[in-house]
């Protein structure tokens, strides 16, 4: 099987499919079983259509060189022509969008491949790359965001792999950015192009030498403009209260990035700047233009926060970011009231700006949960102030109660339920972003946790169903002398009574990315707060068995969320929780068809770690020994009983003493030979020599403990005891003069055998 | 993959600036002698090493005895890249990570830099029984206190970093919550103070797992082994040895201890037992007291120290840890010896180059690369000469204003986003057949789109244009005649 059997036939003037052929390609191994000749030919016959001037026939080119050109011998052989024709592709004027985003992909993965290979680079890419780069900046257009997007994330890879190149076209590249943003399209725009857009504009500091200091120097004048929208804020909208007012003077003041001078005079250079914000109060769609400002910056901020850029060492101004963080959280008129002299009586521009003010929150919370991903435990030192800005940002409003003991009416502060429905979708980011907090705290880290309560009573109410039904007697005002008098039917209103009879129909169904999310919080809350209180602990458990017994009800199954935190339930048991709920959550996984469950079924038969292989083999083979002399025992035990201890004791005790009798015996009778002999002998050498005598010392070394085997070897066999206890028995010799070396050696005492002869 | 063990010793008394000490790097498979690092020496547990695992970012930190000063090698380099003056002469160290992948829930992609390439925190305890703690990647000083009365002998983070064990030759171990230590706030105390131990601790080890089945196992020179509830720190059980308990590990998977002790012989202890129904039982369930028995057979002793050649009457294990697999275990001992031990037949197998003085830092790090005394490391990139360094220790605690203009000197990690967004042009790579079906789909719209459809399925068309070209060939011809006829009465 070769290319020439099985794709060039397929390459026709108009191929068929070419999704086939790209996979036959891509999975077989043709690619690098064929000969440089049909690679030749294939290479050919990819420029040839990329050259054509179909539409279709263009496009099939690119994909095909795209596929193709991972072959390293055709990369060297062909790379250039590929390059060459698909950069002509590119400047044709009348080039579809469809096949211009194809070349300029084909073009960008010839760069990667390309790239750390020395000679081709030098001949292929550095000639090119400016070529291509320079079109994909010129071609840049702001009235097609899907084409914008892909050249910017192609521009982005370009900067990240080959900034050098990419130098001359930064400035370019960087005004068309810095149009794209301060469009007024560019807040429509959905949020990855968005996020790609302002990534590109941070990653541009790769381009500069000194990519540290450029991305402190555009840092810092993003940030000048955040201090002047806040200062706007807190003179002409909100109005703190004296105490407060200092702190957050102070606050703007500290968002001032104090830099080097290199990065001054870089400052001077090169800045981020938007035109002056007007807000006129009379027009209530511009403080729309305040949040847009806000929520780019924010974005901005954000894109500082996230986009690596590739090895370059940051110095990373957490502080500040917190710093913007707290800024935007205080900007809430339940937190500072407004200006004296402002909305006097205008209702609607309190709820507009109210509206406005409580979306610029949770901007600062969506800027810190970031820094929490990114960050992670590195952000904990400002877990205090966190869990503050947490409570801040949750809606709470305060309500008059009578004291029971001392009958004054007291102020209290409850959730403000209408606040959180409203604001459900917006407060997801909020519980993210303590969840990820929880996440980078880790289990049972946290002693205070009050925050943790009141949010999971806001979820409990964002969760909560609802019904039209609520909504229309709501509505419904009541005559105004108070009595219930029947209004004239409408002819052009619908009668309401058939939805109100059938309630189900007006149920406003929880979305599910709602559920979701909150499903994912509570897994994290259960996990990382062991004591949980009862009230809230019952919320979540009521909530997540309900939610589970629906979905069961409808698909049969649970969701992977629900599961996750079932479990949760019984991993991190609560030290609050008064019914275990192991049966129920038994039940819920047996009837999705989860009733095996690994988790649960370890903890419901639990069992210890596994030994190593060998020891257990080593104590199944004594195991079966011990259960043999088991089963000896047992016919024993039938017998009479005897204390086995005691009988060793006994026995080992006689033995003991008979060996020490016996020893003592032996050792007194071949003493009393022995002296009978060296008597005989020192008669018989005083007859021959009487200068010569010789002086025997023996000396009894006593039986140590140690030296008497122990139970195990009494008890089994006395013999063999017996025949171990030795008595070491050594000689002295003392010898006067003219004694030959014979005599040094030391005495040994005569066998009983040879003792016996001499007498005989 | 490779184990290498990093141990470094504490030096000889007439050595004071460390000019004999070198510690090493070495493999306990083969025989390659890899990385030594020069003029480092330490008190017990005084180094910390990153591992092997992050290629140049990887270093390690030695606290320098009878100096107030923090060396910082990087392997493969003998001499310090670093020397970072301290406030005082620190006895132990310990290092904690960001653990980011708790965020992201785990990268899907191997090559992802979730770390920030410098540790979290570096936690220092004294002579004198201070503690400190300093954010590496600002240096900032959080944490500065006297914690106990005498030298902290060995600190340590939980495996889920959420807790720190200080041990002290005050006989007492204290755990602190890191969320406070690093809270700035004036009175931070610990949340548990074990006071058991009756003469020094001078070993410790926590388990790993959720935070509910933490457990801390304590040594002490008293001869007994606790094991606690990390959370509780209730008292589970004790091991009663017949020696003062020098230094301890664990199996990886907690079914068997090591103790090293004072006689210079290692104790095993097989903490879950097989009962007469073949089960293992664990040897703590019944008595809490477990008293070790004399092992006269060796059963459970390693004595492959004792056995060396040389070795002093007053020998100690003061080092121990188990390889990855829990096979093999390496022990230092008192007189500089490093030796690696089969854990089964309980026979030495290697012997390490020895250290002067007592080891004092000894740890296994497994690491990918085949041969990591290569140039490569093991991301396959070269070996960069500018090695990261760590910013300067501060001296004093960090106020607030400290925190307003709070910096980490750092690189901004990549996580999965950045690698999609990065490598969105080689999706082909990594999802080919999400790139197939885009392929499918726009080639369908191309077959789909009237001028294309105008070639393969319009025949009227066709047929028109058959009709246009008829005609213009016959007008052609007509106008060529007549261009003939033309030039003929011109010539005429």
């Amino acid at each position: 099987m070769s290319i020439s059997s099985i794709i060039l036939p397929g390459l026709t003037d108009r191929p068929t499919s070419v999704a086939r052929i790209l996979s036959t390609l891509k999975t077989t191994s043709l690619l690098i079983n064929s000969s440089t000749v049909e690679l030749t030919l294939l290479s050919k016959k990819a420029i040839n259509y990329v050259q054509s001037r179909d539409e279709y026939l263009r496009w099939t080119g690119c994909h095909l060189i795209k596929i193709i050109s991972v072959n390293p011998i055709v990369i060297s052989n062909h790379g250039a022509d590929f390059i060459t024709s698909l950069m002509k592709l590119i400047n044709i004027g009348t080039v579809s969008q469809l096949v211009y985003q194809t070349a300029t992909n084909t073009i960008l993965s010839l760069c990667l491949i390309i790239k750390g290979k020395q000679s081709l680079t030098r001949e292929v890419l550095t000639p090119n790359l400016p070529g291509f780069i320079n079109t994909l900046v010129k071609k840049l257009d702001l009235k097609d965001p899907q084409l914008l997007t892909n050249s910017v994330s192609i521009l982005t890879i370009l900067i990240r792999n080959h900034s050098t190149i990419f130098r001359p076209h930064a400035t370019a590249y960087e005004s068309k950015l810095m149009g794209v943003m301060k469009s007024k399209e560019f807040r429509s725009w959905e949020p990855v192009a968005r996020k790609q857009i302002i990534e590109s504009f941070v990653a541009l500091s790769l381009v500069n030498k000194a990519a540290s200091l450029q991305w402190s120097v555009v840092l810092k004048s993003v940030m000048e403009e955040f201090q002047s929208v806040f200062k706007m804020i807190f003179q002409t909208l909100l109005q703190p209260n004296e105490d407060a007012e200092s702190d957050i003077i102070n606050l703007i003041e500290l968002l001032k990035l104090s830099l080097h001078d290199a990065e001054s005079n870089m400052h001077n250079k090169s800045q981020f700047s938007l035109a002056p914000l007007s807000i006129d109060l009379n027009d209530l769609k511009t403080t729309g233009d305040l949040f847009d400002r806000i929520a780019l910056l924010t974005d901005l901020i954000i894109g500082f926060i996230t986009t690596p850029l590739n090895d370059t060492i940051v110095n990373y101004p957490i502080g500040k970011f917190v710093n913007i963080g707290e800024l935007l959280i205080n900007v809430s008129a339940q937190i500072h009231g407004f200006q004296k002299d402002l909305l006097i009586g205008d209702i609607n521009l309190k709820h507009n700006l109210n509206f406005t003010f409580s979306k610029i929150q949770l901007q600062g919370i969506k800027l810190l949960n970031q820094l929490v991903k990114v960050l992670g435990k590195q952000s904990l030192g400002y877990f205090e102030k966190f869990t503050v800005f947490t409570e801040l940002v949750i809606p709470m409003k305060t309500i008059s109660v009578i004291n029971p003991t001392t009958n004054k009416t007291v102020a209290k502060k409850i959730l403000d339920v209408e606040q959180i429905k409203f604001h459900k979708f917006d407060m997801l980011v909020l519980l993210e972003f303590v969840g990820n907090l929880l996440k980078a705290l880790d289990t049972g880290n946290l002693h205070d946790f009050s925050f943790i309560l009141k949010l999971v009573d806001m979820t409990s109410l964002m969760v909560e169903e609802a019904s039209y039904k609520d909504v229309i007697e709501k509505t419904k005002k009541p005559a105004a002398d108070g009595s219930n008098k029947r209004t004239k039917k409408s002819k052009n209103s619908v009668e309401l009574s058939d939805f109100i009879a059938d309630a189900s129909t007006l149920k406003i169904k929880t979305d599910v990315k709602l559920t979701t999310q909150v499903l994912q919080f509570y897994s994290t809350v259960l996990k990382n707060i062991p004591s949980l209180s009862v009230t809230q602990l019952t919320k979540v458990q009521h909530f997540v068995i309900l939610s589970a017994m629906r979905k069961i009800y409808t698909a049969g199954n649970i969701t992977n969320d629900i599961r996750q935190v079932l479990e949760n339930f019984v991993v991190y048991q609560n030290t609050n929780e008064k019914y275990n709920l192991l049966p129920i959550i038994m039940n819920i996984m047996r009837q999705s068809g989860d009733d095996n469950n690994q988790l649960l079924s370890l903890l419901l038969n639990p069992r210890f770690p596994i030994s190593n292989k060998r020891e257990i083999e080593h104590y199944d083979k004594e195991q079966d020994e011990d259960l043999e002399i088991d089963e000896c025992k047992i016919e024993e035990a039938k017998k009479p009983q005897i204390d086995l201890e005691e009988l060793k004791r006994e026995l080992r005790e006689e033995v003991t003493n008979e060996v020490t009798e016996k020893l003592t015996r032996e050792f007194e009778e071949r003493e009393s030979k022995r002296r009978k002999l060296s008597e005989r002998l020192q008669t018989a050498e005083i007859e021959t020599n009487p200068n010569v005598w010789t002086q025997q010392k023996f000396q009894k070394v006593e039986i140590s403990k140690d030296v008497l085997p122990n139970d195990k070897e009494i008890s089994s066999s006395e013999q063999r005891m017996v025949t171990e206890t030795v008595v070491e028995v050594t000689t002295e010799t003392k010898k006067t003069e003219d004694h030959d070396d014979e005599n040094n050696s030391d005495f040994e005492i005569p066998d009983i055998e040879m003792d016996s002869s001499d007498e005989e | 993959m490779e184990e290498i063990v990093t141990y470094i010793g504490g030096g000889l008394a007439d050595d004071k600036n460390g000019e004999n000490s070198v510690g090493f790097s070495t493999s306990i498979h083969s025989n390659t002698f890899s990385y030594a690092y020069k003029f480092a020496n330490a008190h017990l547990n005084g180094v910390v090493s990153t591992g092997f695992m992050n290629g140049d970012n990887d270093k390690v930190f030695v606290a320098t005895k009878n100096k107030a000063l923090i060396q910082v090698y990087v392997h493969g380099k003998e001499a310090p890249i670093q020397k970072i003056p301290i406030p005082e002469q620190l006895s132990c160290l310990a290092l904690t990570h960001h653990n980011m992948k708790s965020i992201d829930q785990g990268s899907e992609h191997d090559d992802t830099k979730t770390e920030l390439q410098l540790p979290w925190l570096l936690i220092g305890g004294s002579i004198t029984g201070k503690l400190y703690v300093w954010e590496v990647c600002s240096g900032n000083l959080l944490f500065n206190k006297s914690v106990h009365y005498q030298k902290i002998n060995k600190i340590e983070f939980s495996n889920n970093n959420n807790f720190l064990v200080t041990s002290s030759d005050d006989s007492r171990v204290l755990v602190f919550r890191v969320l406070e230590l690093i809270s700035n706030s004036p009175t931070i105390k610990p949340l548990h103070a074990i006071t058991d131990h009756t003469l020094p601790v001078t070993d410790f080890l926590i388990t790993s797992g959720i935070n509910n089945d933490l457990r801390l196992v304590t040594a002490s020179a008293d001869s007994t082994c606790r094991v606690y509830d990390l959370n509780t720190s209730k008292l589970q059980m004790t091991l009663v040895s017949l020696f003062p308990v020098c230094s301890i590990a664990s199996d990886p998977a907690f079914r068997t201890l090591y103790l090293g002790l004072d006689n210079g012989s290692i104790r095993q202890v097989n903490l879950f037992e097989i009962d007469s129904t073949k089960k293992l039982r664990f040897i703590g369930e019944k008595s809490r007291i477990v008293t070790l028995e004399d092992d006269p057979e060796l059963k459970w002793s390693f004595m492959a120290h004792q056995q060396q050649e040389n070795s002093s009457n007053t020998l100690k294990i003061t080092s121990l840890d188990v390889s990855f697999d829990g096979t093999l275990l390496v022990s230092g001992d008192s007189d500089g010896k490093v030796l690696v031990c089969d854990i089964v037949t309980k026979q030495s197998l290697k012997s390490l180059k020895p250290v002067n003085g007592m080891v004092t830092y000894l740890k296994i790090s497994p690491t990918l690369s085949k041969n990591f005394n290569e140039s490569e490391n093991i991301l396959g990139t070269k070996k960069a000469n500018n090695y990261r360094k760590v910013p300067q220790l501060k001296r004093t605690l960090a106020d607030s204003n400290d925190f307003n203009n709070h910096e980490l000197s750092m690189q901004i990690p990549e996580n999965d986003y950045h690698y999609n967004i990065l490598n969105n042009n080689h999706k082909m790579d990594y999802d080919f057949d999400e790139y197939l079906a885009q392929v499918a789909a726009q080639e369908s719209n191309f077959k789909a789109s009237p001028m294309n459809a105008g070639k393969d399925e319009s025949p009227q068309l066709q047929e028109k244009l058959d009709k246009v070209n008829e005609a213009y060939s016959e007008l052609k011809k007509i106008h060529e005649e007549l261009f003939e006829e033309h030039t003929k009465l011109v010539n005429q």
